[in-house]
């Protein structure tokens, strides 16, 4: 019984402790945030960018980018946005750049950061890579101790199948940074 | 739930002295956990977040290639979409250059040779393919025949081949070149255009 009572009163100074780590002021994100993610105090600032040869990035409101491929088929036209599409047997794989700044509240430049990724959502027919590491619901680190204020350029590939029927393909990638 | 485990264990199978043992790993473990629930939530607290979205349309597209056929004169350009399939030279009266088929008839002569036809389809719900050839060029003296069916010259309607091609694979087709004895010897040359069309 002692032990329980015990037990219930840790439990209680480290509820108390834990509510002091809350962010000041609530902040609700319209986005779907799935269970890894948990509404946080903002340190720093994500900006997508346009990377040279990459596909345009339009930045829609902080924290959100969108990556306009333009149309894709295996068999290309000229109109592609500065995508490469690499035929295989039974799908094609597009490939463009795109460019990401994480920048420090009032100018506090130093340190580095994690960079990590993951599908917020995406055509399940798809798959989709950034650098190298294949996307799921499970963050994927694609860089480490990335440095404030520069500009990191990542490779995104999606595979589309040739089965899948023609449509409007409309992936979400999220991008977590964590301090280091 | 650990923690949980190991107190039920020890207390069914060693009595009091093993159940005091437990309590005291218990105590530990929820110490160390403790400390550690601060520290993830300090830590999560530092995160920040951002959405990529991505947009493109795919379409559906159909793609043709010639190549050449195993029985066939070697095509230049085999592979491609644009290919010269070259008879050599040919005569009434000279056997026919390798993998060229030679027929003589009462005012003519007619050569042959086989080459292949592939279409391809990505990202479209297409059972089969329509396929048309048309001469380009005007040629009043000579005939164009691919298969059983003779070509059309432009601005003429297109010669339909097939309307059930199947998709990816080779299909054999023949071109036929109808020269009659009259002609007087020249170069002959022309183009025909294929159309695949996805049923």
């Amino acid at each position: 019984m002692k032990l329980i009572i015990f037990i219930w009163f840790l439990l209680g100074i480290s509820a108390c402790v834990a509510w002091g780590q809350r962010p000041p002021s609530h902040t609700v994100r319209v986005t779907a945030i799935p269970s890894h993610m948990q509404p946080n105090r903002r340190t720093s600032w994500i900006t997508f960018l346009t990377a040279p040869s990459g596909s345009p990035v339009h930045s829609i409101g902080s924290d959100h980018g969108v990556l306009n491929l333009g149309s894709l088929s295996y068999f290309p036209r000229a109109d592609v946005n500065d995508v490469e599409i690499l035929r295989q047997k039974d799908s094609f794989i597009v490939s463009t750049r795109f460019g990401v700044r994480i920048d420090l509240p009032n100018d506090h430049g130093a340190g580095t950061a994690t960079v990590s990724a993951f599908l917020l959502s995406s055509d399940p027919l798809a798959s989709v890579w950034v650098d190298g590491v294949r996307l799921s619901t499970t963050p994927g680190i694609i860089g480490r101790q990335v440095s404030y204020g520069a500009i990191t350029e990542h490779v995104l590939k999606i595979a589309v199948p040739i089965s899948m029927p023609a449509a409007q393909l409309l992936d979400s990638i999220g991008i977590i940074v964590t301090p280091d | 739930m650990g923690s949980e485990l190991h107190y039920q264990s020890g207390d069914c199978l060693n009595g009091e002295v093993n159940n005091m043992k437990n309590k005291a790993i218990l105590l530990a473990e929820l110490f160390t956990g403790l400390f550690l629930i601060p520290g993830l939530a300090s830590a999560q607290g530092q995160t920040s977040s951002a959405t990529l979205t991505i947009t493109a349309q795919v379409q559906s597209s159909i793609s043709l290639v010639f190549t050449t056929d195993t029985n066939g004169v070697v095509l230049t350009g085999s592979g491609t979409n644009v290919a010269t399939l070259n008879f050599g030279s040919v005569s009434q009266f000279i056997s026919p250059p390798s993998k060229v088929t030679e027929t003589i008839g009462a005012t003519s002569f007619t050569v042959s040779t086989p080459f292949d036809i592939r279409v391809d389809k990505s990202n479209v719900t297409s059972a089969n393919y329509a396929l048309t050839a048309e001469v380009q060029t005007a040629d009043s003296v000579n005939t164009w025949m691919i298969d059983t069916f003779p070509l059309t010259i432009v601005p003429a309607a297109a010669t339909s081949l097939t309307v059930t091609g199947v998709y990816g694979t080779d299909v054999v087709h023949r071109l036929f070149l109808t020269i009659p004895f009259s002609a007087g010897a020249s170069v002959i040359s022309n183009s025909i255009n294929f159309v695949a069309t996805a049923n």
